[in-house]
């Protein structure tokens, strides 16, 4: 052999060393944090943790057996011949075959029936159901039609994040929807995430543990802002949450009717100036609607969210300017509107 | 029947084409040559490699303290895509195609590729497809910005206000471009492995490099078309109201996702078996010993194509129209033949006779850190461990612990072991060592630390983020070491241009090797063989070496006892 490989040979154990104990001082911290807050999250963190343990050992043995032959079969001067020329083993191949795939059959077993009981929840009465909406760019959560939580508007050019809450120790359902691209509904402290996909509804079920706040944040790329679609899930008691349910109802959409309502559309925003009308009973409405472009909008007056075909509306979507009409008198109740261009912008019609 | 060599042999001296000598540049232009396409493939795609790294240090930097604004977003997005496209379609995949077109003939004793004039093609439609993508940045809107993923519905016509107009286009039609040129290389490399081998060159003797560029070419050839199609509908959805992939219009979010997947996971195996071949070649040769368990090796390397098509949805997990089950189960089924690879690397090294010049040292870096992208896997395999690693930096880091610490150490392995063959000059071996330990330390330092960005719930392609205790520093430390690999490239250039002119003169056989290129001249003539070995074994080199080194001994042993001399 040339000179180039002999001189070499001397510090062949150097660059395997290093790389293990680098390796193993990083792999170490990245077991920590797999803690979770809800039910699901903890049967993912007890598996992850398994499936780790299995890493690290693959880990170390296969690096492990690498170091120990680079260290223990270096060429010596002395090595003129050729080494014995193994060519295979097939009792070898089938070990190493057949090994490996029972670890894998069952890590997949493991794999199977946690996939059956995460955001899985059995029914119960009652249960609360959060319809998850996300949009470029942000979120809104609606509570079965009750009230809907949305973000503050843009402050100081930034975007508010919006706040839902959920009960503690009680199953919770989720379903998400979104009417233009791909979203991903991501609390990180609940190790879950799942996709908020246009033309389907998603669902899942999980339950809290502990009352916290929680960050979250969308996960699937979806242009521009993708980055500022956070919101916060903040997790209380029963009796709190029906507290906090009362007032967002009574919030929602209550106070003096009047026969002359209001609303607008700020510039460059889709969103109305305000979620709620109310009008009252029995009397037809005049209603004023300035949109502060660009973009199309109107406001549509309809039965309900399931329900969107229009009772009436202030006339055909403009990109700018003032539309006036009349709205027909309707018996007390609760009714719907929203933007025939942007079903996202919506809101309660409270007649009473 | 006669060998081509000697066919070409006879001719090559006096030929018309030969006797007037072309200026390099429209040499290179013009060529048919396998060898010089195959050099130019390395220099491109070497170059993209360089281009890349230049967006991903732009990303580096923005993310590297919260509130980065060094770039505005919708720049950031374009210099996520950017440094994804380049590096999968125009810096991966033609790498190892421009190594298989120079080593594949020689591997297999031919000619040249089976199809010379698409050869030159295939490899000129790339710097068109380049182009074509990059010339984004000069149009309304700039660079294409939605991930190399390009998801729809957000790549489609209705989001024209949020996605960048023609941007996008250019990157679907210079996607297609690229996707077509590494059809034709896959034809083309099937033909001549099937039909160019030398006398004696069964399969089952061809080096297992060739081997795994042939099962590399049918996973291209399969794949690559429904890509294009699926390229060619979101087209067809931008600019002629397709309504393919837009829910709002009739069309079906997820199908694009079906598409792009059953293309791209094989892309992945497009991306690492080469370096699987590579790998092959370099461990047996530094260990003196043939490859442990050939056949099982090769068979582990099928299993792995055929398994490759079967899982593509472990990439759409979350997304809640997948058959979780199936394609959990035929993800982990991958690590079995895996596996098979790495205890047959690691039983090549058992009792061998180990010596550590470059390529052999990247290999090993290779071994250890694909290794850590193997085992990341089998994490994201299973359903719900994806469901908190999903769009994280988690799997970042393991996409970059699969394609760098895999394909791209591998890439440099195979810089280390063949640039004596095309130049026939070494590269400098300090140097190497230089870029090997900042290339280790570097990649290390940016893309383990994504591991726990992922479990602390950092999501990928965020343009931004608030400040957060637990992601700055290690975000910081990500940064530090992408500007390390980024200074790593420098020895390595440096090596290159110098050693082409003055690096030690290597000879035909330098490593001594096992397989057919190690037999002709190094750079190897434009017919590549004067001569061709009997072809006995899958090392044929080695079997002339010990034919040669027996001549000797029996000459040396005649001489000193003339009595038993043979008569």
């Amino acid at each position: 052999m040339r000179p180039l490989g002999r001189r070499r040979s001397g510090k062949s154990g150097l660059p395997g060393v290093r790389l293990l104990a680098i390796a193993a001082f990083l792999l170490l911290p990245a077991c920590a944090s797999t803690d979770s807050v809800t039910s699901s999250g903890r049967e993912i963190g007890t598996f992850y943790n398994f499936v780790f343990f299995i890493a690290l050992v693959v880990f170390v043995g296969v690096n492990g057996a690498l170091l120990y032959f680079v260290a223990k079969y270096r060429r010596k001067p002395t090595d003129v011949d050729m080494p014995p020329q193994v060519h295979g083993s097939t009792v070898a191949e089938i070990t190493w075959t057949v090994i490996p795939a029972l670890v894998v059959f069952g890590l997949f077993a493991m794999s199977w029936t946690t996939m059956q009981s995460v955001g899985n929840e059995k029914d119960e009465p009652g249960m609360v159901v959060v319809n998850v909406q996300g949009y470029q760019w942000n979120w809104q959560f609606n509570y079965g039609g009750d009230f809907t939580v949305k973000a503050p508007p843009i402050k100081d050019g930034k975007q508010q994040f919006p706040e839902l809450q959920v009960p503690i120790n009680e199953p919770v359902r989720f379903v998400l929807t979104s009417d233009n691209v791909i979203h991903s509904f991501y609390v990180p402290d609940t190790l879950f995430k799942m996709d908020v996909v246009p033309g389907r509804a998603n669902e899942f079920e999980t339950r809290f543990d502990a009352s916290a706040v929680y960050k979250g944040q969308c996960a699937e790329f979806c242009g521009t802002q993708h980055s500022a679609m956070n919101f916060t899930l903040k997790a209380v008691p029963r009796k709190d949450f029906d507290a906090w349910v009362k007032d967002s109802k009574a919030k929602a959409c209550a106070g003096e009717p009047s026969e002359t309502l209001e609303i607008a559309a700020p510039q460059g925003q889709i969103a109305f100036d305000k979620d709620c009308l109310v009008a009252p009973a029995g009397k037809p409405v005049n209603i004023t609607f300035n949109n502060g472009g660009p973009e199309l909008h109107n406001v549509v007056l309809a039965e309900s969210q399931a329900n969107p075909a229009p009772i009436a509306q202030t006339g055909k979507p403009i990109p700018a300017g003032q539309q006036t009409a009349v709205f027909p008198a309707q018996p007390a109740g609760k009714k719907f509107f929203y933007c025939l261009v942007h079903p996202v912008m919506n809101g309660t019609y409270t007649v009473q | 029947m006669t060998t081509h060599a000697e066919n070409i042999g006879a001719v090559s001296s006096k030929h018309p084409v030969m006797a007037k000598k072309p200026s390099p540049i429209m040499d290179y232009l013009t060529t048919t040559d396998h060898k010089k396409i195959g050099v130019m493939y390395l220099w491109f795609s070497f170059g993209m490699f360089l281009v890349g790294g230049l967006f991903a240090l732009i990303v580096r930097t923005q993310l590297a303290t919260a509130d980065g604004s060094f770039v505005d977003k919708d720049r950031y997005n374009q210099m996520f895509t950017m440094h994804g496209s380049i590096m999968l379609f125009l810096f991966i995949i033609p790498m190892w195609s421009g190594w298989g077109n120079y080593i594949v003939p020689l591997q297999i004793g031919a000619l040249d590729m089976a199809f010379p004039r698409i050869n030159a093609l295939s490899f000129w439609l790339l710097p068109v497809g380049a182009v074509t993508i990059l010339s984004g940045y000069f149009t309304k809107g700039g660079w294409a910005a939605n991930g190399w993923t390009a998801y729809q519905p957000i790549s489609g016509a209705h989001q024209a206000a949020q996605s960048p107009g023609t941007g996008m286009d250019l990157w679907l039609i210079g996607v297609l471009i690229i996707t077509i040129a590494s059809s034709l290389g896959a034809i083309n490399f099937l033909v001549t492995i099937f039909k160019m081998r030398a006398p004696g060159m069964t399969m089952f003797r061809m080096p297992v490099f060739t081997w795994n560029i042939a099962v590399t070419s049918i996973l291209a050839l399969l794949a690559a078309p429904v890509l294009m199609s699926a390229l060619s509908m979101a087209f067809i959805d931008r600019n002629y109201g397709g309504s393919i992939f837009d829910p709002n219009t009739g069309g079906n979010a997820i199908l694009w996702q079906n598409l792009f997947w059953f293309y791209s996971h094989p892309a992945v195996y497009i991306m690492i078996l080469p370096a699987f071949g590579l790998i092959s070649e370099v461990l047996p040769v530094f260990s003196r010993k043939p490859l442990f368990g050939y056949k099982a090796f090769v068979f582990a390397t099928m299993a792995i194509g055929a398994l490759g098509f079967s899982v593509w949805a472990h990439h759409m997990f979350t997304t809640g129209a997948v058959l979780l089950g199936f394609f959990a189960f035929m993800t982990s089924l991958i690590a079995i033949p895996t596996g098979v690879k790495f205890f047959n690397w690691l039983a090549t090294l058992w009792r061998g006779q180990l010596s550590f010049p470059t390529p052999m040292v990247f290999a090993l870096g290779f071994l250890s850190m694909f290794l850590i992208g193997g085992i990341n896997g089998m994490f994201t395999a299973q359903p719900p461990i994806d469901y908190a690693l999903h769009d994280t930096y988690w799997v970042v880091a393991h996409i970059h612990y699969v394609l760098f610490g895999g394909s791209v150490f591998a890439v440099y392995a195979a810089f280390y072991f063949w640039f004596p063959k095309l130049t026939g000059r070494f590269l400098d071996e300090r140097l190497g060592y230089i870029h090997f330990a900042l290339t280790f330390l570097g990649f290390n330092l940016t893309f383990f630390p994504m591991h726990m960005l992922g479990l602390a719930g950092m999501p990928r392609r965020i343009a931004q983020y608030a400040q957060n205790d637990q992601w700055e520093p290690l975000n910081l430390v990500a940064t530090v070491g992408a500007f390390l690999i980024a200074v790593s490239t420098l020895p390595f250039i440096y090596n290159v241009l110098r050693s082409m002119k003055h690096g030690a003169p290597a000879g035909s056989d330098p490593w001594e090797a096992n397989s057919l290129e190690w037999w002709t001249t190094s750079p190897p003539p434009v017919y590549n063989f004067a001569s061709l070995p009997p072809i006995r074994s899958e090392r044929p080199v080695l079997d002339m070496r010990l034919e040669a080194q027996a001549r000797d001994r029996l000459a040396a042993e005649t001489k000193l006892d003339p009595g038993t001399a043979p008569a």
